[in-house]
């Protein structure tokens, strides 16, 4: 039934027989939306969780939230993918991504909270969705196609080619719904049908869920595309008390861009809206926006749109690092046509950001090059070249030349080129964990990485690093004082944790191993798994632990609206401890189908550069040393071995793991209410032992 | 201090300063991106290196100036690395002087930048580039 956000069904479909089922999602909803759902929903229909991500019996979710499709603030508009991925190395864990744009909404629109996927399709087909009739279509014409020209054939497909800003019918009943929308489509490019590891799904022009590399799972089931448009709307409990909110969030913390509380030096400057957050902001080609004309651009529901269309056409929607993928000929064009390439052939940028710059260097050193240890006929010699980026990521899309290898994703081919354990001890290959590339420097930003090598992939999640970090860095990089101190900076992080132990944000060489900073890592797995991933709360707005829109104290969102925000919607009272216990019991689940697929504390370690290397360039964090808060430069830091090995103890021990090999307990799981899944990783032989 | 005008350079330095680099030869620069955190770039010519510091091709850099990216390098190593491997001793002798004093890395690409704006000047003039083209 359709009450509170959700609109009460999830579609079931199995591509190998052509059936589908619904499912109640009142089944489903003490997990909340999104990733708690889609994990649950794993669990129950998964039965051999050690199957590889390319098995047909893979389950693939794709779930929404009950805030999408809704005004909520910067959480209407992303989608949670999960299942067995094929990108992590060695072994490809049970894995999440989520993307942003309209998908989530317009399934809602439709009348369903979510997809599940099962089964492979015996020739490459597309699913059509219209409302409430769901068809299996022949993807015969779309089969290599790229991203953007699948997306335009369906559109033609299901609109009859009307032009977009005209009504049409979605079908032929009197009340079977009029639009001008297009259908919100998900799919695969190249990469993806040749079932490559680092192959992303893609939505509209640049919404991409790359990390697991679901795109050569889709392909793996002969899917091409899922298409969805719907006329309904998403039932809101209160929607006097959510438009009251959200209209008091923009107001004390958006960016005003009448008269602005806080602005760069440089107008419009994408790194220092990470502080002050102005429209587009979020386009990290620099200058790009004053290139040429730009709009806003943001995803279903957005109050900030922190991404650009440009008059161009090429990076729309683009964010983040996708833009940095190659940047080494100094043209802005050719680095927006890069990344555009990258969004066409359906390639995770964050699998092959680093491969290019690496396997130069090896190229510089004889081992990449025709007839070498690493034989390839790209032009090598034509690096700083458009010719060569736009060569080496075709061939990555096509798997030809090293992009044979590549497709496999980077660590494996640098595993089968022997060059995986030079290479990640020296550091030119920097893989911390799971074979994803580093993101924020794992020896020092390490709720980052704990939670990342505690977990399945690279976290990606920012609303520490936003302030530890990047204030102080950027404030720097133009000479201005930071706008908290450090002190005061990681005792207000602290309050909105409600952890109030400042230490936790303590990055100094002792800060990184201390009983408050694992409680910080552990604050950060549970926060994020229920309200970003499983209620949809977008990475470049949640948590608003700190806002330097507001107040002189800069006193964030977080964690007063998020509960309001959630009554608003659901109508049901959640207070602020119960949702992080949901998120507890949400990455409980989580880590127990880990143990299932072969989880064991013994893999749960960096790759050796992260002990061995130090850091050389200055980081700015904040430091607890001889006495007194600064933020520290963390030059000459690398992790200590020993040290971290008693961090998983103690985190282990935190989350009522059995620390001799980090399996989850039967106490543990039971007072999460999980006994089933305790009964499921005993009868595996996989149950830790109670207090050990 | 400021640093003092730089002599001509001859065509013999121009080449040799901006030829294309081994291995060895490279010198190693950190971008500072709010996608990446810090990320190690391999510099392997001269102009490769204005366009990892200072963001823009490098015969461009006197249309377009900087475009504020964020870029760290060891200015020690900066200053042997144009001295010993580009050749350029008077650059580097400059830039030595420019960035004295200077605490901040952004303040030292900021010092450093005029210098590289003169000397790709020098180098267009004796290599007859046009900054205008593709």
């Amino acid at each position: 039934m359709a009450k509170g956000g959700y609109v009460g069904k999830i579609l079931y479909l199995n591509l190998t027989d052509g059936s589908t089922k619904i499912i109640p999602t009142s089944d489903y909803e003490k997990w909340g939306g999104g990733h708690g759902i889609g994990s649950a929903l794993f669990f129950d229909l998964v039965k051999d969780k050690t199957i590889d991500g390319f098995n047909p019996d893979n389950l693939v979710t794709i779930m929404t939230s009950p805030f999408s499709g809704t005004l909520t603030p910067s959480a209407s508009g992303r989608t949670e993918v999960q299942g067995i991925g094929v990108q992590a190395y060695p072994i490809p864990w049970f894995t999440r991504s989520n993307f942003g744009g309209r998908f989530s909404g317009m399934l809602k629109f439709a009348g369903y909270d979510g997809l599940a996927i099962h089964g492979k399709a015996d020739k490459p087909v597309w699913i059509n969705i219209i409302n409430d009739k769901v068809t299996i279509e022949d993807a015969k014409t779309l089969w290599g196609l790229d991203t953007h020209e699948t997306q335009e054939e369906i559109w033609a497909t299901v609109t009859g080619s009307k032009d977009a800003r005209d009504w049409w019918e979605l079908s032929a009943k009197r009340d079977g719904g009029r639009s001008t929308q297009k259908s919100a489509v998900l799919c695969i490019g190249p990469a993806g049908e040749k079932k490559n590891r680092n192959a992303c799904l893609l939505h509209d022009a640049g919404n991409a869920a790359g990390q697991g590399g679901f795109g050569g799972v889709f392909g793996s089931k002969n899917l091409k595309a899922i298409s969805v448009i719907g006329t309904g709307s998403v039932p809101v409990a209160d929607p006097a008390a959510l438009f009251a909110t959200r209209l008091e969030l923009q107001k004390r913390f958006g960016y005003n861009v009448d008269d602005p509380t806080l602005e760069s030096p440089v107008p419009g400057q994408s790194l220092y809206g990470i502080i002050e957050g102005h429209p587009g902001y979020a386009t990290l080609t620099w200058g790009a926006s004053a290139d040429q004309p730009a709009r806003p651009q943001g995803c279903m529901g957005c109050f900030k749109n922190c991404r650009n269309n440009f008059a161009s056409g090429l990076a729309n929607g683009n964010q983040c690092v996708e833009g940095l993928y190659w940047s080494a000929s100094g043209v802005l064009s050719e680095q927006m046509a890069a990344t555009t390439l990258l969004d066409k052939m359906g390639i995770n940028v964050y699998d092959v950001f680093y491969a290019h710059g690496w396997l130069h260097g090896l190229y510089k050193q004889g081992i990449v090059g025709p007839g070498k240890q690493i034989d390839s006929n790209l032009p090598w010699e034509k690096y700083n070249t458009y010719a060569f980026i736009e060569a080496f990521t075709k061939a990555i899309a096509y798997g030809t030349d090293i992009g044979k290898d590549l497709a496999d994703g980077v660590a494996r081919a640098a595993k089968k080129w022997g060059r995986w354990d030079i290479d990640t001890s020296s550091g030119a290959l920097n893989m911390p964990q799971w074979g994803f590339s580093e993101h924020y420097d794992p020896r020092l930003e390490v709720e980052w990485s704990y939670g990342s090598v505690f977990g399945d992939r690279d976290i990606n999640e920012h609303g520490v690093n936003w302030h530890v970090h990047w204030m102080p860095l950027v404030r720097g990089a133009f000479k201005q004082d930071p706008l908290l101190s450090a002190e005061a900076l990681a005792t207000a992080i602290a309050k909105a944790t409600g952890q109030n132990d400042p230490k936790g944000y303590d990055y100094s060489a002792e800060g990184v191993y201390s009983d408050a900073k694992i409680e910080a890592v552990a604050w950060h797995r549970h926060y994020t798994r229920f309200w970003k991933q499983s209620l949809g709360m977008c990475d470049w707005a949640w948590p608003m632990l700190i806002n330097y829109n507001a107040g002189e104290d800069h006193e964030g969102a977080t964690p007063s609206f998020e509960p309001r925000l959630y009554k608003a919607v659901t109508g049901n009272d959640l207070t602020w401890e119960a949702s992080l216990e949901l998120g507890r019991k949400i990455w409980n689940l989580d880590k127990a189908i880990w143990v299932l697929q072969g989880r064991h504390r013994d893999q749960e370690v960096f790759t050796n550069y992260v002990y061995d290397v130090p850091t050389v360039a200055p980081y700015p964090l904040p430091v607890f040393e001889n006495g007194a808060w600064s933020f520290g430069t963390n030059v000459g830091r690398k992790l200590d071995r020993a040290k971290f090995e008693d961090v998983k103890t103690r985190f282990y021990k935190l989350e009522e793991w059995d620390s001799t090999n980090g399996w989850p307990t039967k106490a543990g799981l039971g007072k999460l209410g999980l006994d089933n899944v305790a009964a499921e990783l005993d009868k595996a032989g996989k149950l830790g032992v109670d207090g050990k | 201090m400021t640093p003092k005008p730089l002599s001509a350079p001859s065509e013999e330095l121009v080449r040799h300063a901006t030829r294309e680099l081994g291995y060895t030869e490279r010198l190693s620069v950190h971008k500072m991106t709010a996608g990446l955190g810090n990320a190690a770039v391999d510099v392997y010519s001269f102009p490769q290196l204005v366009n990892t510091l200072f963001g823009t091709r490098w015969d461009r850099l006197l249309a377009e100036g900087s475009k504020e990216s964020l870029t760290w390098v060891d200015v020690d190593g900066l200053v042997a690395w144009l001295r010993d491997v580009a050749g350029d001793v008077d650059l580097a002798d400059a830039v030595a002087v420019a960035v004295a004093g200077e605490e901040g890395f952004k303040g030292q690409i900021d010092a450093m930048t005029p210098l590289f704006q003169e000397r790709v000047t020098q180098y267009q003039a004796v290599l007859n580039v046009d900054g205008e083209s593709e």
